[in-house]
């Protein structure tokens, strides 16, 4: 069913239950993955899931389709992965650890990653990419979505987003390199 | 080596075009969107559900005359508020004061406690006098010195060796 359409019933009297029902199962599995993908952690990433889910059934009500539904839901999950990810920052910042070293131990260390050793040579350059930059890598590279509708999710400019996005490529394009073509 | 390197970097963007490679490599517990999506759900059912939006309701209501004036008449209170504040903690602290002829004025010394160097003098009971005529006399200073001629500061000059140059620079 499409956007529009779960809106419409989800505007009907008491059906709001049963079309966020919808909501959630057409977007909860891709809104994890890329949230997964930010945390490298199954756990981290369904609590963020969940508490984006829930933003979601408190804010929809407000929603006066301004934007495309799916990159409005997307802006929320984003966000509330930035911050969570930000907040993990600076506790590590006080505690005088780096934050980056802890994602790359959780990826090597997750058990269940079942790539092959470019993808884990991919992940591990991507982590090295500041979080927004990491947020439209990811957007663009494995979701493959217009600069468009990912400047509406980071509320950005084209311009700017495909400045990032060329940047961010070019790093991982240049440590992948490094590793693999000497 | 600069077309080794072009070589190495179409190479590269090669691989990373590949299909393959933007495959998911993590995995979830079984049965986990499922889970996920009923714990979800019931989390949403112990809330209360809030009226959606309808297009009617966004309809812009007519202006009125409050709709233009209510900024202006915001901002006027804003600044009675900021002034009323103003006035009221400086009539309570005492920095303003209405005297006798029914003129205001704010009394600023008081507030920083400063003390003027004549009411000092006042307590001490000397005056301003007092004091110079008292350094005069330790420093050996005529309390009248007599005024001095052009040609009296011409031999003190020559009398303390300053040199004919300074002299005729000074005449």
């Amino acid at each position: 069913m499409d956007d529009k359409k779960i809106l419409e019933l989800y505007r009907e009297e008491g059906k709001q239950e049963f079309a966020f029902n919808l909501l959630v199962e057409k977007y909860s599995e891709r809104l994890y993955w890329h949230i997964r993908k930010l945390t490298c952690s199954h756990e981290d990433s369904n609590d963020i899931l969940q508490t984006s889910l829930v933003k979601i059934w408190e804010n929809l009500p407000s929603f006066r389709e301004e934007s495309k539904l799916y990159t409005w839901i997307y802006r929320i999950a984003t966000n509330e992965t930035l911050t969570f990810l930000k907040k993990k920052r600076l506790g590590a910042m006080l505690s005088l650890s780096n934050y980056d070293t802890v994602l790359e131990n959780k990826l090597q260390s997750d058990p269940s990653f079942n790539g092959d050793k470019l993808q884990m040579a991919l992940h591990k350059a991507i982590l090295h990419l500041p979080d927004k930059q990491r947020a439209v890598f990811n957007l663009r590279y494995f979701q493959e979505l217009k600069y468009e509708e990912i400047a509406e999710i980071m509320d950005t400019s084209v311009g700017s987003l495909k400045a990032s996005y060329h940047h961010a490529y070019k790093k991982v394009k240049e440590e992948l390199q490094e590793k693999f073509c000497d | 080596m600069e077309e080794r390197n072009m070589k190495q970097e179409k190479e590269m963007e090669d691989i990373l075009s590949r299909s393959s490679l933007k495959e998911n490599p993590f995995g979830v517990p079984a049965g986990y969107f499922t889970s996920m999506q009923e714990e979800v759900m019931e989390k949403i059912s112990a809330m209360p559900v809030a009226q959606p939006y309808s297009k009617e309701e966004t309809e812009a209501a007519p202006a009125t005359f409050m709709t233009y004036f209510k900024p202006a008449f915001a901002m006027a209170a804003m600044f009675g508020l900021v002034f009323g504040i103003g006035w009221g903690a400086m009539k309570i602290t005492g920095t303003y004061t209405e005297d006798v002829s029914g003129n205001e004025h704010v009394v600023l010394g008081d507030v920083q406690g400063e003390t003027e160097e004549e009411d000092i003098y006042s307590i001490l009971d000397i005056t301003i006098e007092d004091i110079l005529t008292a350094e005069n006399a330790e420093l050996d200073i005529p309390a009248n010195p007599t005024v001095l001629d052009d040609e009296t500061i011409e031999q003190y000059l020559i009398d303390t060796r300053v040199s004919s140059t300074a002299i005729a620079l000074l005449e």
